[in-house]
């Protein structure tokens, strides 16, 4: 029963701490970000195992958290209102050429960002060639281009 | 190869080792695969939930159905303790002893236990240890008032399978229990 517990509020506790430190923490991983994950998994081991070593314990715990994982996808499938509350949604940037200065502040995204991601995924150059961003749930940033204008 | 094998075969090999085309993608389509496939997620997802359930109830380790307790036919002790076990993983004996008029309380643990056993600490900590052929006897000193003994042992299982614990007090019946220890 142990396993299975540490298991749920391991789950539920981590997924508290990235659903509040925001979409955008370890989208883009940098060196420091993967050093940072690593340190992370090293912390919530010692909480997830234990003194329990033993492969029963780890096979428990590993069927919980990818449990948790499978159950509440099953649950956000028939209850749609459960994925905002899990994932967040979809966040738009730039609304038809318009940057939406608030929402960039608030999820801690810049100019450069976008940009970035318009250049990496469309071969954009420059901000006023983008049409709309949206920062995704997954906390990456899309970007789709403004239509050439009629003629060309 | 023919001419007029043309469309349908693009890219096939002579070996065969590249995946035909079908409608428009050259793609080897295993349909009768994959919902095999699927129908064994889903037994493995019954499974899986099962497996669960019998970890919460205390089937594969602690938990409801793994708390027992045995107690001696004379009632001169009673011990609590874990029917399922993980392999080195820490666990109690708790042990409820009725203390009779000496000043001094023998616990007897039957030796077969201990080789599978790894004990980590005994609280209250006994005054003398006395290793003997199928025994081990721990003294402890008693509190002259004390009408129950209260006597916690600390340790982790050795071995995976079964665990046959015998333990008693100098003077009383002798408590038995099984355990079993997951890997």
């Amino acid at each position: 029963m142990d396993s299975v517990v540490r298991g749920l509020v391991t789950y539920v506790a981590v997924w508290i701490v990235f659903r509040i430190a925001g979409k955008r923490t370890l989208a883009q991983i940098t060196t420091f970000d993967a050093v940072l994950l690593l340190i992370i998994s090293e912390t919530t081991q010692a909480a997830l195992l234990g003194n329990d070593n033993s492969i029963t314990n780890t096979v428990l715990l590993v069927l919980t958290l990818l449990g948790t994982d499978v159950l509440l996808s099953e649950v956000k499938r028939w209850w749609p209102a459960a994925e905002k509350v899990l994932d967040g949604c979809p966040l738009v940037l730039i609304d038809r050429g318009r940057l939406d200065k608030h929402a960039m502040h608030v999820e801690r995204v810049d100019e450069e960002d976008v940009l970035a991601a318009a250049r990496v995924l469309q071969g954009l150059g420059r901000l006023d060639e983008i049409e709309y961003a949206v920062l995704e749930q997954s906390g990456g940033i899309t970007v789709i281009p403004k239509r050439k204008t009629a003629g060309s | 190869m023919p001419q007029n094998a043309a469309t349908e075969q693009v890219g096939v090999g002579e070996d065969g080792e590249a995946p035909p085309v079908s409608n428009g993608l050259q793609l080897e389509r295993r349909m009768t695969f994959q919902r095999l496939e699927w129908r064994w997620q889903r037994v493995g997802w019954a499974v899986w939930f099962l497996t669960l359930a019998a970890a919460v109830a205390g089937l594969l380790g602690n938990g409801p159905l793994s708390d027992a307790t045995a107690t001696a036919s004379d009632g001169s002790m009673a011990v609590e303790y874990e029917r399922f076990l993980h392999r080195q993983g820490p666990s109690v004996l708790s042990l409820l002893i009725r203390s009779g008029s000496s000043d001094t309380l023998q616990l007897r643990i039957d030796n077969q236990y201990l080789r599978g056993v790894k004990i980590e600490r005994i609280e209250p900590e006994p005054q003398q240890t006395l290793a003997g052929d199928a025994l081990q006897t721990l003294v402890f000193a008693r509190a002259p008032e004390a009408e129950f003994v209260h006597v916690r042992i600390h340790y982790s299982p050795e071995h995976m399978g079964e665990l046959a614990g015998a333990l008693s007090v100098a003077g009383g019946e002798e408590v038995r229990f099984w355990q079993f220890v997951y890997p």
